[in-house]
This record gives C-alpha cells, sequence and structure tokens, in this order.
C-alpha cells in the first residue's frame, strides 16, 4: 500500500522557505497568522494596526528566517519576534508610559474568567494603559519573567512589578464594575 | 484565585485566533519586496557602471588603435645616445640644440626666428626627434610660445637658446598638468614633418659645405 504524504511537516516548511519557496513561505504564514494577529492584538487595541505589526513581523519572520536553529518551537520563536514587534509600534507611537507606583502589594482579582468571553475580557484588557497592558500580557499571557520584561521595555523589575500591580488593580476595578451592572440587569 | 484568573486569562487568549484580511499574504510579499528592491536596483546600477567602463575601455582601445606606436628617429651623428622616449607621457630633457629642433617643425612664426638664430650647420647634429617632444605641439601651449616668440621678435630681443629653453620647460609643465592634452596629435604627418624637416636641414648643410669647400665642388665638377 503506498502511502502519499498530504501534510508536509512544519521543519520541511521551513527548510523549503529557507530557499525561497514561495509556497513554503506562504503555507507557513496561513498557519500561524491567525495566532500571531491574536498576539499582536494583546498589545495593540486597534486591529488594524495590529495586522500591520504583524506583517512586519513576518517580514522580519521570513527575512531572519536563517537564524531560526531549530532548537525551540517555530511558533514560539515567531511569537517573540510578534512581541518585540508590537513593543517597537507602541514605543513609536510613545503610548507606552511607565508611572511608577509607591507600593505594590498583592491584589487579589476575585472574579472567574469563564464568566467572560473571550472578547469581553480583550475589552477589558484595551480600557487599560498601555504600560499596564503591556506588562499584564507579557507576565501574565506570554510568561515572561519581570527581568524579561525589564530588559525588553528598558525599565527596571520594580516597575514591571509596580505596572503589573496597577493592571490588576484596575482590572479587578472593571470587572466588579461589570458584576455589579450584570447583578442590576439580573434584578 | 488572582493566578487561576491570570492562567484562565493566559489560556483564553492564546486559544484564541483572529483571521488576517485576504490581502494579507500579498501585503507581506509587497512589504518583502521593497525591502529586496533596494539590493536590485544596487545590481542594476552596478551592471550600468560595468557597461560603460566597458564603452570608455573599448573608445580608449580604439583611440590607441590609430596612434602610431612610439618611433624614434635618429640620426647617425651620434648612435651612443640612447634615445628612447614614451608617447605623450614625459618629455625627454634635450639639450638646447635638440629643443630648438622640436620646435623648429611647427610653425613658420617660430621656426624661422628659430631657424635664423640656431639654424647652422651645426643643425643636423640634432640627436632625436621623439614623438613625445612632438606632443609640444598641443594647440593651447603652441599658441603661448607663438604669441610670446613674436612679442620677443618685435620688442628686437634676439631670440637664444636660454629663452627657447624657458619656453619649452613652460610647456612640458603644463603639459605634466594636464593641460592642452585634449587634441589628438596626427603622429603620421608628425613624422613626416619631421623627416622632411630634417631632409631640409641635412641638404641645406650639405649644399653650405659644398659651396665652401672648393675642392670638393672642384671634384664633384670634373667628376
Amino acid at each position: 500500500m503506498k502511502i502519499i504524504t498530504l501534510h508536509e511537516s512544519e521543519e520541511t516548511l521551513i527548510k523549503k522557505a529557507l530557499k525561497r519557496d514561495p509556497k513554503a513561505e506562504e503555507k507557513l504564514f496561513k498557519k500561524h497568522a491567525p495566532r500571531m494577529l491574536s498576539v499582536c492584538r494583546n498589545y495593540i487595541s486597534d486591529l488594524h494596526y495590529a495586522e500591520d505589526v504583524m506583517i512586519t513581523g513576518f517580514t522580519k519572520v521570513f527575512d531572519n528566517l536563517h537564524r531560526f536553529r531549530f532548537e525551540g518551537s517555530f511558533e514560539g520563536w515567531i511569537r517573540r519576534i510578534m512581541v518585540r514587534e508590537a513593543i517597537d509600534f507602541l514605543r513609536s507611537r510613545k503610548q507606552m508610559q511607565f508611572a511608577e507606583v509607591e507600593e505594590a502589594a498583592f491584589v487579589s482579582i476575585d472574579a472567574n474568567p469563564d464568566d467572560f468571553d473571550t472578547d469581553a475580557l480583550q475589552l477589558l484588557i484595551d480600557a487599560l494603559p498601555d504600560g499596564y497592558r503591556t506588562v499584564l500580557v507579557m507576565y501574565a499571557v506570554e510568561g515572561y519573567s519581570h527581568k524579561d520584561i525589564a530588559d525588553m521595555l528598558g525599565i527596571s523589575e520594580s516597575t514591571s512589578k509596580s505596572q503589573l500591580f496597577k493592571a490588576r488593580k484596575v482590572l479587578q476595578q472593571q470587572l466588579e464594575n461589570q458584576k455589579n451592572t450584570a447583578h442590576g440587569k439580573g434584578f | 484565585m488572582e493566578k487561576d484568573f491570570e492562567k484562565e486569562l493566559s489560556h483564553k487568549l492564546n486559544q484564541r485566533t483572529i483571521e488576517p484580511s485576504s490581502n494579507a499574504w500579498e501585503r507581506v510579499n509587497l512589504q518583502r519586496g521593497k525591502t529586496k528592491k533596494r539590493p536590485t536596483y544596487i545590481r542594476y546600477w552596478i551592471a550600468a557602471l560595468f557597461v560603460l567602463g566597458l564603452g570608455i575601455l573599448w573608445m580608449q582601445i580604439g583611440n590607441q588603435e590609430t596612434e602610431i606606436p612610439t618611433e624614434i628617429v635618429k640620426s647617425e651623428n651620434n648612435p651612443s645616445k640612447p634615445a628612447q622616449t614614451k608617447a605623450g607621457i614625459e618629455l625627454p630633457e634635450p639639450s638646447a640644440k635638440e629643443q630648438i629642433a622640436t620646435i623648429t617643425p611647427r610653425k613658420t612664426e617660430i621656426a624661422e626666428p628659430a631657424n635664423t638664430q640656431t639654424a647652422k650647420p651645426e643643425l643636423p647634429k640634432q640627436q632625436t626627434l621623439t614623438l613625445a617632444s612632438a606632443d609640444v605641439r598641443r594647440h593651447g601651449i603652441e599658441d603661448k610660445i607663438t604669441s610670446t616668440v613674436v612679442l620677443m621678435i618685435d620688442s628686437g630681443k634676439k631670440v637664444d637658446a636660454d629663452d627657447v629653453d624657458l619656453l619649452i620647460e613652460k610647456a612640458r609643465k603644463e603639459i605634466a598638468a594636464g593641460n592642452g592634452l585634449s587634441k589628438r596629435t596626427d603622429a603620421t604627418a608628425l613624422l613626416k614633418d619631421s623627416e622632411s624637416e630634417i631632409d631640409e636641414n641635412f641638404r641645406t648643410g650639405v649644399l653650405e659645405n659644398l659651396f665652401k669647400h672648393k675642392k670638393i665642388k672642384v671634384a664633384l665638377s670634373s667628376h
């Protein structure tokens, strides 16, 4: 029985893309673009700008494909490029400001994310100031440490912590407001 | 609870996908094309410059083919003196007599006073006439020398070897500085001029000697 391979492995596609195979490049793009647009959207509230950033990011991905060493996951590698591109975009628009917070105490968010759909959560995050949102997404969604965040954003670790504290506080406030509104509507 | 919230938040956002617009891939290609076009333009420029360089080289080779290679006109009087020169590059350091001889073929305005002053029976002793020395005939320099000589004649001053030396040295410096080299030299005509000049001078010298020495004259007549 002859087995026909219908699905090319990612490694094969990357190797073809390294040889400037346009079909392989397009396949890689189509495979990763939806998730990468979501990554960019986490940082940039305007979807059109987020797509611009994603396109620039993919341009860099393909131009620097030879630097990918096949050591980690390809998606992770692209993701890091996208995050950096999004940060550069926010910096270029001077949207990111990091206000120091005197006290970075523990803030608990008494809410269940299952109560909100993804779009609603995204809207809550969008409502945060850029500095808060960036640190929150980098820490909570991407899993960067405060040291990594400090390095990437050019801030101190304590600033990163304080930004996260503030972000949580504002987010908690918003969630409570939403809850109260929902309860009010229920009665 | 807070950790759970962030964990769930992370999970929900990481699972989310947003479909990009239909022309997103074309835009990526377009953006990549912009960055690639620059080297393409550079390649075109390099190719254009290369073609231009080849054209210039070809023209120069064509010019060289029309030029007569360096030739040496030697008189038999002094075969020991080396007479090698490079055509059009460097002028030799000729003696005063040689310098006079190199100028005399130019124009009558120059040749006449030069001959009156220096073209005596010693003149056939001139050692070399080279294309390099003939290059002094370049247009601009020639005019300058001519006008200077005419001025000197008009002022009644006699042109001696030092004056001619001075003029030639001046011309040589101008040629070395790159002035007056735009006009091409007809080397064949120049050579013919030089040869006829030598023949004429030689003939004149022989006849003068013949008239001076009656014995030879007699011998010739008796023969």
